[in-house]
């Protein structure tokens, strides 16, 4: 196989092709590296590569699978993290001149899992400053290098799509690993919140935070979040509860599942081609069997409000020290100056914002009680076109913490060739029946398997 | 509602509330922080005019985790 039919391997594949001894894992890292030497000059996905480490770290693997002692399917598989997750000893910038230096002392708990399941780490991908934003500047779309790959979890989305890794990490407040897969045509879970550890990643808000896999299919995110799921002592917000193996509920049954999708009136400004991509979506989802049905999104101005409420005033709490002791060293972005608008919000107004985040969590378990999904455009435009959605379908489930599960479904024609997207959402831990649908359908379609003419 | 005030009010409010919370804000500052503040000001409108019952609580209420089972072990 040349560098590049490697490089796009998935990880099932990978895996199986390394237990029969058909590659190894030197040999695919390599053929990811070579793939990072020739696209990475148009892409820009890195903040840093490490290949020297990378090339190490799979002759350990090698040597690992050689003694019979495998890992798993992460086993000798290149991966990158988002440059906000702690690297020990390597720098995490961010994309901030203020943390420009900064080297941190430990993992995070997602990077520690990842190397456990014996993965390989060959980068950190690129994200706007702080994480801030819907745009990954100096980040380019494989699909098209003129157009953003969407934010913040850009650098991991532009790199999957081009080849250059086999699973990557992403962060997701307000829809940052789920706006970013659907510009790029990759899938990205946003799990339910507690379920993947966030201790070791710099912060946009504590409790809208979500670390969560990014993969080129469904069948491989299900095989990553087998590693970054799980009780962390060190992340409070964890949740302990007993896992299931993900990997399981690939090709379960889907068949009589009810499927919600939002009522007409919420896609408002949603663009043509997104919407026509949604409706063809839906007939395939009824041919798989699902019963679908429209469904009331409750108080989504509401919840956007209170998100970006609740989201800004944690930030600005989080920038308290670098506010009041650095302010000059932020770079040109508008993290300074939110931030500093977000300081001025009062304990109570936050709180106001949290008790109506309450309520809408409430309104919403009425509705899910009459579904098993819900199924929402990922989202509301192709990537670079204007935004002009009137309901944001991603920062909802930040609020309500509930997964979301991104997908490609299609390509636009005009503008010609980008990628369009699901997310499909279930209740609170049920990232099993995200998986379950989203692998039907990934079996009935093959947008997954194009790939950008790069 | 504060936002409707007019801009130089506004700007006020910003000083004041950036003087509560102990953030020096230069004019300039001041200048490019306002959009961003009527931003604000817009959500926590659509926040004001919803109904929350009396009952209702933050998210973030405070709670507990059980503690792991003790071990048994030789006391010193």
């Amino acid at each position: 196989m040349s560098p590049r039919e490697l490089s796009y391997l998935t990880i099932k594949e990978s895996a199986a092709l390394m237990r029969r001894k058909k590659v190894s894992p030197v040999e695919l890292v390599r053929a990811v590296l070579a793939c990072i030497d020739e696209l990475e000059p148009r892409v820009h996905a890195f903040v840093s590569v490490m290949a020297e480490e990378a090339l190490g770290a799979a002759r350990a693997a090698e040597r690992e699978m050689g003694r019979k002692k495998y890992r798993g399917p992460l086993h000798g598989i290149p991966v990158g993290v988002k440059d906000t997750h702690y690297t020990k000893g390597m720098k995490t910038t961010a994309a901030t001149p203020v943390l420009a230096d900064f080297r941190p002392s430990f993992d995070a708990t997602a990077v520690v899992r990842l190397r456990e399941a014996g993965a390989i780490l060959v980068g950190k991908t690129t994200l706007p400053e702080f994480s801030f934003g819907g745009a990954t500047p100096g980040t380019y779309n494989p699909w098209d290098l003129s157009r953003t790959p969407g934010g913040s979890s850009g650098g991991s989305a532009a790199a999957l799509a081009a080849g250059m890794l086999l699973g990557a990490t992403g962060g997701d407040t307000t829809g940052s690993i789920r706006g970013p897969a659907t510009y790029c045509g990759v899938v990205g879970l946003k799990p339910t919140f507690g379920l993947v550890s966030r201790y070791g990643v710099t912060v946009i808000s504590w409790s809208l935070d979500h670390v969560g896999p990014m993969t080129r299919t469904v069948e491989d995110n299900a095989l990553m979040l087998n590693a970054l799921a799980g009780y962390d002592p060190n992340d409070r917000s964890s949740v302990e509860i007993k896992l299931p193996n993900y990997a399981r509920a690939i090709g379960r049954k889907v068949r009589g599942l009810r499927l919600g999708i939002p009522r007409p009136s919420l896609f408002e400004g949603v663009h043509d081609e997104v919407r026509k991509s949604f409706d063809e979506a839906v007939k395939v989802f009824r041919k798989l069997g699902l019963k679908v049905r429209e469904v009331d999104i409750p108080l989504m101005r509401e919840a956007e409000a209170a998100q970006r409420i609740i989201r800004i005033s944690e930030a600005s709490a989080y920038h308290e020290t670098f506010l009041k002791s650095e302010p000059g060293r932020y770079g040109p972005s508008n993290v300074r100056r939110d931030v500093e608008a977000g300081s001025l919000i009062t304990a109570a107004q936050y709180l106001r914002a949290q008790r109506v985040r309450e309520q809408i969590v409430r309104e919403l378990e009425t509705v899910l009680d009459g579904i098993d999904a819900l199924l929402t455009p990922g989202e509301s435009e192709p990537a670079g076109e204007p935004q002009r959605g009137r309901y944001n379908f991603r920062s909802y489930f930040n609020l309500t913490g509930l997964p979301g599960l991104a997908l490609p479904s299609g390509f636009s024609t005009s503008p010609p060739g980008l990628p369009l997207g699901l997310q499909i959402v279930a209740g609170p831990f049920e990232e099993e029946l995200l998986y379950a649908v989203g692998h039907a359908y990934q079996s009935a379609t093959d947008w997954h398997t194009r790939r950008p003419a790069l | 509602m504060p936002k409707d005030l007019p801009d130089q009010e506004l700007k006020a409010l910003i000083r004041e509330l950036a003087r509560g919370a102990d953030l020096a804000l230069t004019d300039e500052r001041v200048d490019i922080v306002l959009p961003q503040f009527k931003q604000q000001l817009a959500w926590l409108e659509t926040l004001q005019s919803f109904r929350l019952p009396l009952e209702a609580e933050p998210s973030i209420v405070f709670r507990h985790r059980r503690r792991a089972p003790k071990r048994k072990g030789r006391s010193r």
